[in-house]
């Protein structure tokens, strides 16, 4: 189900990198799928524009939260950089979860008091 | 990994992308070419993405050196007349300081070449009463026997200093040739064998001993060629068989420029009656130079006191220990000290001026540089472009020095045209490029520290540091280098313009060395004489011809004179130079005659003993009588009349900043002179002729009437009062020369300093001018205004340099002649030059006002 251009949201500052980490939590993925995946999961909400996503993917790798290989796509006769999870990844991950959840919370509570 | 491997790996994982979403939406039923586009749409800015990602992974060090240095040499080459300026300023300043660098370093630094040269010390007498210090001197035959005789810390050896020029004959080779007379223990002592054969026997420095010689390899090779066994061949030198007792290895430098060497014999008698020694030591082994150092005080006991002063002053003589190379260098120090100050300056006012430069471009540049910032180029980021572009043109000019470098030890060696054997040898190499990429790096610093600091500034309107006072600075340091050439100047133009005392023209000298064997008499000296100056005479085209000891302009013969004709107790001796002349001496050199008579013919070995002495003989000894009538004595001889008077002629004198003076002389008829041998171990006479011919022409025609004289008797090459008198005031030229291109170079700087400084006044000012204009300002009122900060910079760098004055005196006293460091017309001219170069360089900008239309300007507001 496509959204329409209308409703798309802009990725909030600093968040992309949460999304990528928690893409990268199912098995390792190379960029372009990391993109499509978190079109698909937001149903199409969220706009990603495929080139941002590589400075942020640069910088969780020199982070040291991320690491590279190259490999066959799977039914391509092309090699893909690959990024995988490393175990401090995960840690921040778990970090930056805890702190969107707090932020959302609080959000929340201003924009619909109860 | 490094930055261009991150690149490609980047490309290739973009592409990558690319490819697997257009491959996506072609299955969506695109067409290959729209699958392309919609590709890219969704993947927006490739190339500002890339550059994201890779200011994600930042620049290492050297990466960011690289691309900091192609952005500055492309900033350098947008304007190219500005790099080249500044690029230009640095390589003369630079090059000027690493050639000044490479002399002192041979003069000062560089230890000698010989092994272990720090045991190696230079021995001169140091005399002291009451407190006082007089000048050192070096040894007298019984001062260096009592170095010789009673030290056992170090090893001595007796040398002299000054080479000769003498003839040489090989089988039926003449060669004109400069001998050096050394002691037994010289090459010894130095720590070079020679490179064939042995050095000198104590036989063969002893009176009487077999006469030996050792050669330079460069004279082995221009008389035997590749021939290795030369040891034991015979050769003639000043007409006396002398047998090879060794070569000297290639590049051995005896410390002044010699072909061959013969033994000193060093005695108490002749020449050891005076100070003309030359002494050094080797330290043994194990011995230390505090230990040396006491052994010096303590043998110095030993010394004979000379007698006391004419005040009653008793001097007290003793060793006087320094280094080998300050011994052989100290003539040169204080002039080489001198020109380091000078380039020192030079060097500051460079860095100065393209300080001044790069700051005034910088307010072009702010725009710029406050978009990037805008941008969000960090203040360091800015402040690092900044500072590397400055670095870039500098260092620009400090590649440039190099060739500049050389251009300025070529310039500097022959100015010195082998007054100090020394300069000859310095060379510009790693140490000197090291010191003139060290002096690049303080002017890129010194002149780029002040632009970047300023960028980063933007917001204050005011410059950090105001253009006026960067000029301001440069007036100041070129101020005591105006001083010191106008007074270097000065003192040169006295000595040159002093009057000679003869009539230079037309004259031609040639030198011949009677230091040979078959002229052991008088009578033989008398008659080389005779016959030679009446078959000089015979040529045609001469008009006139003499022959004598030596010529005005030269070094003289030192001889000591007691006045009247008795002895008297308790007198005196004091000195006067002396010169022996054949009859027609003082009539071909044209020296007139006061009172009394000149020499004459008639004046022989058997008439009574006479002399014709001078102005300055008869002011300085006669109290100012007449003179004609009295007696002297010369030496330890008879009594001589005073037959006439004459008058000065410029002589060379001993005094290093005044080599020029009207010395007292006294003429010796040839006929009654008696000790050839001895002056003739120091000087070569001259044939003087008198001739409107070309010096060539009459050359060759002096060449053939000698050799029908004497075949084996070699003219030396001929020369001039004109040449001897420059090479007299060689050091006074040199000095004079040198400090007057360095100042010059410094006031040009200066000058477009101020140039700069007001025309970017100017032109920061146009609007405001012109609307002053408009309310009815007068051209040469605005233009007034507008020269204010040039001069009033220029004004306040005179005054700030003034004190610097105080602290270049030093360095001055003693090398200036017939001008007070005070002298006044040396400080007006300068004061006329510095205006008017100041008062021009404001004018000219200004005058760019004149063009400015005060209604364009009302318009424009």
């Amino acid at each position: 189900m496509k959204t329409p251009e209308t409703e798309r949201v802009e990725l909030l500052q600093g968040t992309l990198d949460m999304l990528v980490l928690q893409t990268l939590l199912f098995g390792p993925c190379h960029g372009h799928a990391i993109a499509k995946s978190i079109q698909r999961a937001s149903d199409d909400a969220l706009l990603v524009e495929h080139g941002s996503l590589y400075p942020a993917l640069h910088r969780l790798e020199k982070q040291g939260w991320l690491t590279t290989k190259w490999d066959k796509a799977p039914g391509k006769n092309r090699e893909v950089k690959y990024y995988l999870l490393t175990p401090a990844g995960k840690k921040q991950l778990t970090a930056v979860q805890n702190k969107w959840a707090q932020l959302v919370t609080a959000i929340g509570k201003v924009m619909r008091p109860a | 990994m490094n930055q261009r491997e991150r690149d490609d790996e980047l490309a290739r994982e973009v592409r990558a992308h690319l490819e697997m979403e257009a491959e996506e939406q072609r299955e969506r039923g695109l067409s290959a070419e729209a699958a392309r586009l919609a590709a890219r749409r969704a993947f927006g800015s490739q190339a500002l993405a890339m550059e994201r990602t890779r200011e994600v992974w930042g620049w290492s060090l050297g990466e960011a050196f690289t691309r900091n240095l192609r952005f500055a040499l492309r900033r350098a080459r947008r304007s190219p007349g500005f790099a080249l300026t500044v690029a230009l300023v640095i390589a003369l300043a630079v090059g000027v300081t690493t050639a000044v660098f490479a002399v002192i370093d041979v003069a000062f630094l560089k230890p000698l070449p010989y092994p272990e040269p720090e045991r190696l010390a230079y021995v001169s007498v140091a005399f002291e009463a009451a407190g006082r210090a007089a000048e050192d001197q070096v040894l007298t035959g019984a001062q260096w026997e009592v170095l010789r005789d009673q030290s056992s810390l170090v090893e001595p050896a007796v040398y002299s200093e000054w080479a000769a020029g003498v003839n040489c004959a090989v089988g039926d080779r003449a060669l004109f040739v400069q001998q050096q007379r050394v002691g037994e223990a010289f090459f010894r002592v130095l720590g070079v064998a020679p490179a064939m054969g042995r050095g000198f026997t104590k036989e063969e420095d002893s009176e009487n001993g077999p006469r030996a010689v050792v050669l330079s390899d460069s004279l082995r090779r221009r008389v035997f060629g590749e021939r290795t066994d030369v040891v034991g061949e015979k050769l003639l030198l000043r007409g006396e068989p002398y047998t090879v007792a060794g070569v000297m290895p290639a590049g051995f430098r005896s410390g002044v420029k010699a072909d061959l060497w013969t033994p000193l014999k060093a005695s108490t008698r002749g020449e050891g009656e005076g100070s003309n020694y030359q002494a050094m030591v080797r330290l043994k082994p194990g011995v230390t130079l505090p230990a040396a150092t006491g052994e010096m005080e303590t043998i110095s006991k030993a010394l004979p006191l000379p007698k006391a002063g004419r005040d009653g002053t008793q001097w007290v003589p003793r060793f006087h220990m320094q280094s080998l190379l300050a011994g052989r260098t100290a003539d040169l120090r204080q002039p080489l000290l001198l020109l380091l100050g000078a380039v020192g300056m030079v060097l500051l006012i460079g860095a100065v001026n393209v300080g001044g430069l790069l700051l005034a471009r910088q307010s072009g540049r702010a725009a710029e540089l406050s978009t990037r910032m805008a941008l969000g180029a960090s203040r360091g980021q800015v402040f690092r472009d900044v500072l590397i572009d400055s670095m870039v043109m500098v260092g620009l000019g400090g590649a440039l020095a190099v060739p500049f470098a050389y251009l300025a030890l070529q310039g500097l060696r022959s100015l010195n045209d082998g007054m100090f054997s020394l300069v000859e040898t310095a060379e510009i190499d790693l140490r000197a490029l090291g010191v003139g990429f060290a002096c690049t790096l303080g002017a890129g610093v010194v002149a780029g520290l002040m632009p970047a600091w300023q960028s980063v500034r933007m917001t204050r309107k005011r410059r950090i540091v105001p253009l006026g006072a960067l000029v301001a600075g440069q007036v100041a340091l070129v101020v005591p280098l105006l001083v010191g050439a106008g007074l270097l100047g000065r003192t040169f133009f006295a000595l040159w313009s002093m009057q000679a005392g003869f009539d230079p023209t037309n004259l031609l000298i040639a030198r011949i060395s009677l230091q040979d064997a078959r002229y052991d008499s008088p009578e033989k000296i008398q008659r080389l004489f005779k016959e030679g100056v009446a078959r000089i005479q015979a040529v045609a085209g001469v008009e006139g011809s003499g022959a004598g000891l030596t010529v005005p302009f030269e070094r003289q013969l030192n001889q000591g004179v007691k006045v009247g004709a008795q002895a008297v107790p308790g007198e005196r001796a004091r000195s006067t130079n002396l010169v022996y002349a054949t009859p027609t001496y003082l009539d071909v050199l044209k020296i007139p005659l006061l009172r009394g008579r000149g020499l004459r013919d008639r004046d022989t070995e058997t008439s009574e003993r006479v002399v014709v002495v001078n102005e300055a003989f008869v002011r300085r000894f006669l109290e100012g009588r007449d003179g004609v009538g009295e007696y002297v004595r010369l030496g330890r001889n008879q009594p001589v009349q005073i037959v006439g008077v004459v008058g000065n002629t410029a002589q060379r004198n001993s005094e290093f900043g005044a080599p020029l003076a009207p010395l007292a002389n006294v003429y010796v008829p040839v006929t009654q002179m008696t000790n050839f041998a001895l002056v003739h171990q120091w000087f070569s006479p001259a044939w003087i002729v008198r001739s409107r011919l070309a010096p060539e022409t009459l050359g060759r025609q002096l060449e053939g009437t000698m050799r029908g004289l004497d075949p084996l008797l070699p003219l030396s090459t001929f020369t001039t009062p004109a040449v001897l008198k420059s090479e007299t005031l060689g050091v006074q030229r040199m000095l004079f020369s040198l400090l007057g291109v360095l100042s010059g170079l410094g006031l040009l700087l200066c000058v477009l300093g101020v140039y700069g400084l007001v025309a970017s006044s100017v032109a920061e000012r146009t609007k405001e001018i012109g609307i002053r204009m408009a309310l009815g300002a007068t051209v040469p009122g605005v233009v007034r205004r507008a020269m204010r900060p040039g001069l009033v910079s220029a004004l306040v760098g005179v005054l700030a340099g003034v004190p610097l004055l105080y602290f270049g005196r030093t360095l001055i006293a003693g090398m200036i002649h017939g001008v007070t460091a005070l002298d006044p017309l040396t400080y007006a001219g300068i004061a006329v030059v510095l205006l008017g170069a100041v008062g021009a360089a404001s004018f000219f900008p200004a005058l760019a006002l004149t063009k400015i239309d005060p209604a364009v300007t009302l318009r424009n507001e």
